[in-house]
């Protein structure tokens, strides 16, 4: 039915990376920047003989993600900013059952109800658990539409190899914005065997998806375990983009839309004469530390966000006071513009400013 | 080749599939009219899109002399049903020319059913943009599908189709080609006629390697992300 060269919304081609990477199951709950993603699987679902439900709310849909995933189905779910803060309880207890699934956030400027423009103030929450107790998704940050249909599947393949719910973390922008994309042939997608699934003992041992654990000695059991595959994830599944960093004066860290903003900055930079590197995390959790451990030959950092700070506090915790890290960011759905991020790229340059 | 100055008819209700180039066509369209020296209206009826509207490029079109009925300034970036206030008098004002740019496939285009009947007393084409490398528009089957759609809730007459043949920074001669083949045979079954093509290949167009045998609306881009080097040194 689909020719090999679309253009499509980031919000669309998500939902169609999903679909031909086998997911036949979304439940969601509607909210502006990201609507045209449960909008398109309403419509496509059916026709591949797959399940959309628009839940009662975000609590109930994320509920029924656990529910589906426990039965070993390939399943997903999206928001925006305060519908992704009502499903961190679901999402936590996804996170306890190991329970693989998508989760998407087009993030929209808080905090509170705050606005419908694009925004990056999620990380913290993405990144360090969100919801209660000692947990990580897989988070990952695509900067455009096709890197965005790149990930899906990577995201759910690696969401089922470690039982471990996986987030694609893009903005309004990415979700809103039209490019041309290359998506893939519908995949026979055979998913790999779900031992614990629940879906009939059949003479078998009885299977129990739960995050209950009463006894204490159990639970920190369970503690230690997700935390020995955390550390694996971070050991393997570290990703991320490097331009020109070694030799720059200013080397920038960016993701997502900003990253987009930062590259045009960039260019006027080496216009100007002006060596400037980039590191572009792709996994925003794990974190790409291994894009700065080896650096030698870089003179300071600038790490720009639309927020008032979060993943600049990762980017300080691996540079280690090796050099100095300044930050910029705009916030409230406020894009940076490239002339502004040039500005701080000169005033660096130049050695001034430490913020 | 012949350039699209200003519409055939006084009122253009530019409708179609999400994404389609309504937005675009509708400054475009507005922007030729108004340097023709006519009065003209832009009409922003886009009440399911979010960003990536014609409202967000007002002040261009108010210098080359547009009118722009946009909802209310306070209400500029959320995603309210606001309508225009003066939309109903613009559509009455025959002095005037006025496109309406409306809300992406059936369910925009609901927006527009509550002024069908003052707008069925006028002089209108009601034109559907079709850009085949869209989801859901890729086959002319899928065209007329969602033109009937658009025509029901819409209650509109739909009088022609606009071909929009492009995949943004990867256009070329052979998606034009094949946008424009797709666009002809949903104009065939339907029995209606293709009123331009939109061609953003401005500087190329006189070297297609086909002909076009359609007016065409030279397109310049006015939605573009913040990113873009362009609309920094604007």
């Amino acid at each position: 039915m689909l020719g090999e060269l679309l253009l499509m919304k980031g919000n669309e081609a998500v939902a169609e990376a999903a679909i031909r990477a086998g997911c036949r199951h979304f439940f969601g709950y509607p909210i502006t920047p990201q609507n045209e993603l449960p909008e398109y699987m309403a419509r496509r679902l059916p026709e591949v003989g797959g399940v959309f439900v628009q839940a009662e709310s975000e609590v109930a849909a994320i509920n029924m993600v656990y529910g589906a995933a426990g039965a070993g189905a390939r399943v997903m779910t999206s928001s925006s900013s305060p519908g992704i803060s009502l499903k961190q309880e679901g999402i936590s207890y996804l996170a306890a059952s190991e329970l693989p699934c998508l989760i998407v956030n087009m993030m929209r400027g808080g905090p509170g109800l705050g606005g419908i423009q694009p925004a990056q103030s999620d990380y913290f929450q993405a990144t360090k658990g969100g919801g209660h107790g000692d947990y990580h998704l897989i988070v990952f940050g695509p900067e455009s539409v096709q890197e965005m249909v790149d990930l899906t599947p990577l995201a759910f393949d690696l969401a089922d190899r470690y039982r471990n719910p996986a987030m694609i973390l893009g903005d309004g922008i990415l979700g809103q914005m039209m490019e041309p994309v290359e998506l893939s042939e519908m995949l026979d997608v055979q998913l790999p065997p779900k031992e614990w699934a629940t879906t009939g003992r059949s003479g078998g041992r009885r299977h129990v998806v739960s995050s209950l654990y009463l006894d204490s000695s159990e639970l920190e059991k369970l503690n230690k375990r997700l935390q020995d595959k955390y550390l694996e994830i971070m050991r393997t599944e570290q990703r991320w983009e490097s331009l020109d960093v070694e030799g720059a004066e200013v080397v920038l860290v960016a993701y997502g839309t900003t990253a987009r903003v930062v590259k045009s900055a960039m260019n006027l930079a080496r216009e100007e004469g002006i060596r400037v590197g980039l590191i572009r995390p792709i996994t925003l959790w794990p974190f790409p530390t291994k894009a700065f451990e080896s650096l030698e030959d870089v003179g300071r950092f600038l790490v720009v966000e639309m927020s008032s700070g979060q993943m600049v506090e990762d980017v300080r915790l691996v540079v280690n006071g090796r050099w100095p890290v300044s930050f910029y960011g705009r916030t409230g759905g406020v894009v940076p513009d490239p002339k502004d991020i040039l500005a701080r790229i000169r005033e660096l340059a130049r050695g001034g400013g430490t913020r | 080749m012949e350039i699209v100055e200003r519409p055939t008819r006084r009122i253009t209700i530019l409708v179609g599939g999400f994404g389609s180039g309504k937005t675009e066509t509708a400054i475009n369209l507005a922007l030729r009219t108004a340097r023709g020296g006519e009065r003209c209206y832009l009409a922003d009826l886009d009440l399911v899109t979010p960003f990536f509207r014609s409202r967000e490029v007002g002040s261009v079109l108010e210098e080359a002399g547009v009118k722009v009925l946009f909802p209310p300034a306070r209400f500029t970036q959320t995603d309210l049903p606001v309508l225009p206030p003066a939309l109903h008098h613009a559509i009455r004002d025959r002095t005037a020319r006025v496109i309406l740019d409306v809300g992406g496939s059936e369910v925009g285009a609901r927006a527009v059913a509550g002024f069908a009947e003052s707008l069925a007393r006028e002089e209108y084409d009601a034109l559907c943009v079709v850009n085949p490398r869209r989801p859901f528009v890729m086959t002319a089957d899928e065209v007329v599908r969602s033109l009937r759609g658009i025509e029901l809730v819409s209650r509109l007459r739909i009088t022609g189709l606009v071909a929009n043949p492009h995949a943004s920074g990867r256009t070329d001669w052979r998606v034009i080609r094949t946008g424009i083949h797709v666009v002809e045979e949903a104009a065939r079954r339907l029995g209606l006629p293709i009123k331009f093509v939109c061609l953003h290949f401005e500087r190329a167009v006189d070297k297609a390697p086909f002909e076009i045998a359609y007016p065409v609306l030279p397109l310049e881009l006015y939605m573009r992300p913040p990113w873009d080097d362009l609309q920094s040194g604007r």
